[in-house]
């Protein structure tokens, strides 16, 4: 059971960032390596908010939010907009640079060492049932299922959404329509940097963090994205739960070292046997 | 396109990475740490050789390719604890890393575009993960006690080994055929290329080459450790890649080296280095290809 709850609420943070590169896959097929710096961006705004300002949770989580969204339209406006309609090496170039762009910038304002956001920051354990059940990791989860139908909402009922998911069925098609393309792949990439800010503030306060810690956890999350069918966003919570507890459970059952290697394996054989994904994504398919 | 002109070697440039190679030769008898240095920019230069042969002419995106230096370094590392000498320990870790390169490339190459990136990237995180918690390759903690053998004429002998044998490996007919592959696999698959033989065979000799510069690279610190061939590593071989050109060999091998000196210019600044460093490679990646597009 204790198990059951530390994998959850791992998997929903990488479920969380999983749909920030889903999202941006989807609108632009590309893919944005820089998203697990933002996710390290948001725990840090947190951080920042946390123990200078002494904000409470909800308001150092929406600040965090705020910073997240305006750093990737910046990043979609300044750095990928000039390359659009190029494919592969440069953007995959140019995504590593911004990468380990906001990763010194970071260290250079708050040094290399590890941090630990303040205890009274959703700290404290709850205890049901003989169970003890970190209050932040059921935050997180809580957290990550609220946003994900929030998302779904947002994606099926407004008008924004619709263009959104117009735009990654067939954008030329969406253009013809008189959607506008530049708009719409602007807000893909404030809501999932969102999304990834609010798996940065999660994920420190339920560890530590620091400059680097943005690349295991995203490059897993990015596993999780392709597992569960990169582009689809159920695929994306699919993947992401899956691969929280099954990490979990592997780390648990066999040994820790074995866990940082289950999800790339995980990946490597999805990618060859079910290009799709879990979810069976038409947009995986037919990238192959 | 005009085939003949795309296929020039580029005879200016080839001179050039000969030339700062040997200066470096020359300029590092003074002192250990200059002669550090240059070994270190001539075995980043066989890396980018090696990588620009997939990358640039096979046209195929790897972010692993920290894999075949780390199989280079460590076959050598064990090879000479084991009493074998140096020159055998060379050929053996040659021999593994094309290995290697055969046995993945068959594996891999049927993958394209981005998903054969995160397919190498998550090969890299696996195989580095895997050299961490072997014990008997030192784990994360290092394999110590290789014996030094790379001083800098020796890197810059086996530097115009590599760039000879890629600029031969270019002309040749597999380089031509991994060419066409790289340009346009469809069309090469409709005039009867083998694609996935043609990019194997590139994808063998550019492992070779980082094979050779991971042995250089533990003959050069006499320690290993995983962390030497993380994520990070693949990546500055690829940004001299994009930033020296694609497929011209030469100016990877150029853009590779003078990295390296910029790397240890700039060694007491670290975090500002870095800062610099990824705003050289945004800024100069998007003005590259934004020029690149207008023309074309």
């Amino acid at each position: 059971m204790q198990q059951l709850i530390n994998g959850l609420s791992i998997g929903s943070v990488y479920a969380l960032v999983a749909l920030g590169y889903s999202l941006v896959f989807g609108v632009l097929r590309m893919i944005n390596f820089a998203h697990c710096d933002i996710m390290m961006l948001g725990a840090y705004a947190g951080y920042f908010c946390a123990s200078y300002l002494q904000l409470g949770f909800i308001l150092s989580t929406l600040w965090a939010v705020l910073f997240c969204s305006a750093v990737g339209i910046v990043i979609e406006r300044w750095a990928y907009r000039p390359l659009r309609g190029i494919r592969g090496m440069p953007i995959m170039v140019v995504a590593i640079g911004l990468s380990l762009l906001l990763e010194y910038i970071v260290m250079f304002f708050f040094g290399a060492d590890v941090r630990v956001y303040p205890p009274d920051f959703l700290g404290g354990i709850l205890v049901i049932g003989g169970i003890s059940l970190p209050v932040s990791r059921l935050v997180a989860l809580v957290l990550a299922l609220f946003l994900m139908g929030g998302l779904q909402f947002i994606l099926h009922k407004t008008r924004q959404g619709r263009a959104m998911r117009a735009v990654a069925d067939d954008s030329i098609a969406a253009r013809l329509c008189g959607v506008d393309e530049k708009k719409i792949i602007s807000l893909a990439f404030a809501i999932g940097s969102a999304l990834a800010g609010v798996a940065g503030v999660a994920y420190g306060s339920m560890y530590l963090i620091s400059p680097l810690m943005g690349t295991t956890p995203g490059l897993k999350a990015f596993a999780a994205a392709v597992v569960g069918g990169i582009g689809s966003i159920p695929g994306a919570l699919l993947g992401g739960f899956a691969l929280g507890l099954v990490e979990t459970f592997v780390g648990a059952v066999w040994n820790t070292a074995f866990k940082d290697m289950i999800a790339f394996i995980i990946l490597i054989v999805v990618i060859l046997f079910k290009p799709g994904g879990l979810a069976g994504s038409k947009v995986g398919k037919t990238r192959l | 396109m005009n085939i003949r002109r795309r296929f020039k070697p580029g005879r200016w440039g080839c001179w050039t990475v000969v030339v700062i190679g040997g200066l470096g030769v020359l300029l590092s008898r003074g002192s250990a740490y200059q002669s550090q240095i240059a070994s270190r920019m001539m075995i980043a230069a066989c890396m980018a050789a090696g990588l620009d042969l997939c990358v640039g002419i096979a046209g195929q995106l790897s972010l692993g390719h920290a894999v075949f230096m780390a199989a280079g370094a460590y076959t050598c590392a064990v090879a000479t604890a084991s009493g074998l000498g140096i020159w055998m320990s060379l050929i053996l870790a040659v021999l593994i890393g094309a290995g290697g390169a055969f046995i993945l490339g068959y594996a891999m190459m049927s993958l394209r575009g981005d998903y054969l990136a995160v397919a190498t990237l998550g090969l890299g995180e696996i195989v580095r993960v895997a050299l961490e918690n072997t014990s008997s390759l030192g784990g994360a903690a290092g394999f110590y006690n290789i014996p030094r053998f790379t001083t800098p004429p020796f890197t810059w002998l086996l530097m115009l080994l590599c760039l000879v044998c890629a600029v031969v490996f270019k002309q040749s007919r597999p380089g031509f055929l991994a060419s066409a592959v790289g340009q346009d696999e469809e069309a090469s698959m409709a005039i009867g290329i083998n694609t996935r033989h043609a990019k194997v065979i590139a994808l063998m000799v550019g492992a070779i080459f980082t094979a050779l510069a991971g042995v250089l690279y533990s003959g050069l610190n006499g320690f290993i450790s995983p962390r030497d061939f993380t994520f990070t590593r693949s990546i500055d071989m690829l940004a001299a890649v994009v930033l020296g050109g694609p497929g011209t060999i030469f100016g990877p091998m150029l853009a590779a080296m003078l990295m390296e000196c910029f790397f240890a210019v700039f060694q007491t600044l670290s975090v500002v280095r870095m800062i610099l460093y990824s705003l050289a490679l945004i800024v100069v990646t998007i003005i590259r290809y934004k020029k690149w597009r207008a023309t074309s």
